[in-house]
């Protein structure tokens, strides 16, 4: 038994087998809103924000911190002072397109989520950012959200009750730096996008100078479960100490790349089984668990190895987004490393030196070695570039462009020395 | 009148991180003296500041009276290692609540967080051994001003 139990009669949650559920009347039909009204009759907030905290959810976005513990840094609520949510749903790292199916197939779960956020916080007002080029996302977000404005649940006097929330739709422009909490409360004031310096922390100063938490789509999502079905239900669910439903974006050279949803603490072999396995019967050379920012896993490294974040974290990476890149043993690491990096390097939005000249660098030297021009030393150059760019930044897009770089070089040495041009050392022809 | 009563109704006390901090603390002299107690559990500690992170405001250490034993208390970080909120640099001497879990503290890291609190340190002479990583850290008011 692995620590996400009995995987194969999981029941989706998020992501439940029925039809136009993404339409109000099924949501509504399958018991949704119902749990809203209760919390809005008998609920307090600071219960509400407990029972988060006793379910064990952690952020789905990446950074992977505790819902309810985030939510209670939020000073003591002032009337007197506005304090915002704000939803991010900013999906551009590569390898990651969960949040986009919650929003295709779920989006009242994640109305009903956020209004109950609010509701814990004591927020009237929530922004809904979503990535620019989901324009059809944004179309059906829209609708859906008209429809549950005229049905009452969101706006003023919700349900009946002297409760008022909005939910403000915030389009992005493409920027992937938007994605960072901070340069998102940026974009949102419409200033340019660059992360802001913490402290202040956004629970201090976030939107427009006022108290606000930040949280995923996924996170969200998982908020109104978690309150209908009860914190002991979803801290039962997956790996004890990262528990709940999570949805595995799989992707690479599988037979059926896709959205699953399953417990996390899932065996990383059983996905790769689930995905139909490596496509052409072909040998699994690399795995990247969590999106394109965390360390990349060889094949031999993966064995044993769950998804959830302290078995990733014993095995050299990181949950991330649970964005799974499997490659073959066709793939060209060198090419694979030189396209991480061109996109870090056209993301980079600029503020710092590290970064904007750091990525840049990257770029060109990967590519140099991609294009058989490389030296031997090109290698410990880019070692000493990731050191010269992780924590020297005032937001984590360094970080997250050094470590793909360290990593790959690291566990497949072999092939970017095999690119590289023979040492010459002085007097040897 | 009227800013009068803001200040009377104003915090005494500078709170980082969650604000639902459980009222009961030990002092640090308390949970040093028996550490095995508390290991890996979450508890709420009470001390003098002696040493702030110069370089962030990420780690505080908290000192027991009369002996040269220490506490540090670390800020909850996420798993891309970013922080969950920091303190101000400038709270040494000042008495401050910490709640979080207890662990062994990592000695290999020792050099790492003197360096960070260079210019600071006033003969702290033995490395911590246990150290905690707090979710709501609690400093009361400067008593000089």
């Amino acid at each position: 038994m692995t620590k996400a139990g009995d995987w194969q009669s999981y029941q989706r949650v998020l992501l439940p087998p029925v039809r136009n559920l993404h339409h109000l009347d099924a949501y509504r039909a399958q018991g949704g809103y119902d749990i809203l009204r209760t919390i809005f009759n008998d609920w307090k907030p600071e219960d509400v924000t407990q029972c988060v905290k006793k379910s064990g959810l952690r952020g789905r976005g990446g950074a992977g911190f505790p819902t309810g513990l985030k939510w209670s840094f939020m000073p003591p609520a002032n009337p007197a002072v506005p304090r915002f949510l704000c939803c991010n749903a900013d999906e551009s790292e590569p390898g990651t397109f969960k949040d986009r199916q919650l929003m295709e197939f779920n989006p009242h779960l994640i109305f009903e989520g956020i209004l109950i956020a609010c509701f814990a916080m004591s927020m009237k007002a929530c922004y809904l950012y979503v990535r620019g080029e989901f324009s059809s996302w944004i179309t059906l977000l829209e609708r859906e959200l008209a429809c549950a404005y005229d049905a009452n649940l969101v706006g003023t006097g919700m349900l009946g009750t002297n409760v008022n929330m909005d939910i403000i739709l915030h389009k992005g422009a493409g920027a992937y730096i938007c994605g960072e909490e901070t340069s998102l409360m940026e974009s949102l004031e419409g200033k340019r996008a660059y992360p802001r310096i913490k402290p202040p922390f956004p629970a201090q100063q976030g939107i427009w100078g006022y108290p606000t938490t930040i949280n995923n789509v996924e996170t969200l999502a998982c908020v109104p479960l978690i309150l209908d079905r009860g914190a002991d239900w979803f801290a039962g669910v997956g790996a004890q100490t990262h528990p709940g439903p999570i949805l595995y974006g799989i992707s690479g050279h599988v037979n059926r790349p896709g959205v699953y949803e399953y417990p996390t603490g899932m065996l990383i072999t059983d996905l790769l089984e689930i995905a139909g396995s490596m496509r052409g019967g072909k040998k699994l050379k690399a795995l990247v668990p969590g999106g394109a920012s965390v360390p990349v896993l060889r094949a031999d490294m993966i064995e044993g190895v769950t998804m959830d974040v302290e078995s990733l974290r014993a095995a050299g990476s990181m949950m991330g987004t649970a964005g799974m890149l499997f490659l073959d043993e066709d793939t060209d690491m060198v090419a694979f490393l030189r396209r991480v990096a061109r996109f870090y390097h056209h993301e980079s939005c600029g503020q710092c030196t590290p970064c904007r000249e750091g990525t840049g660098w990257m770029e060109n030297l990967i590519t140099r070695i991609d294009d058989g021009e490389g030296n031997l030393r090109d290698l410990d150059l880019l070692l000493d570039l990731c050191d010269q760019m992780e924590g020297r930044t005032v937001c984590a897009l360094a970080d997250a462009a050094a470590w793909p770089v360290r990593n790959t070089i690291k566990r497949f040495r072999n092939d970017f020395e095999k690119r590289c041009r023979p040492a010459v050392w002085a007097g040897v022809a | 009148m009227f800013t009068a009563c803001a200040r009377l109704d104003a915090p005494e006390y500078d709170m980082y991180g969650a604000s639902d901090m459980p009222q009961e603390a030990l002092p640090v002299e308390a949970v040093l003296a028996e550490p095995e107690g508390h290991l890996n559990q979450p508890v709420t500690v009470t001390g003098t500041v002696h040493e702030v992170c110069q370089m962030a405001g990420c780690w505080l250490m908290l000192r027991a009276l009369d002996t040269e034993a220490g506490l540090r208390v670390h800020v909850a970080r996420s798993e891309d290692g970013s922080y969950a909120f920091t303190v101000p640099t400038d709270i040494s001497g000042r008495l401050a609540t910490a709640y979080g879990v207890l662990q062994v503290a990592d000695p290999d890291a020792e050099e790492h967080y003197q360096a960070d609190a260079y210019g600071q340190r006033s003969g702290f002479q033995v490395a911590p051994s246990f150290s905690m990583v707090a979710t709501s850290i609690r400093i009361a008011p400067d008593a000089s001003l």
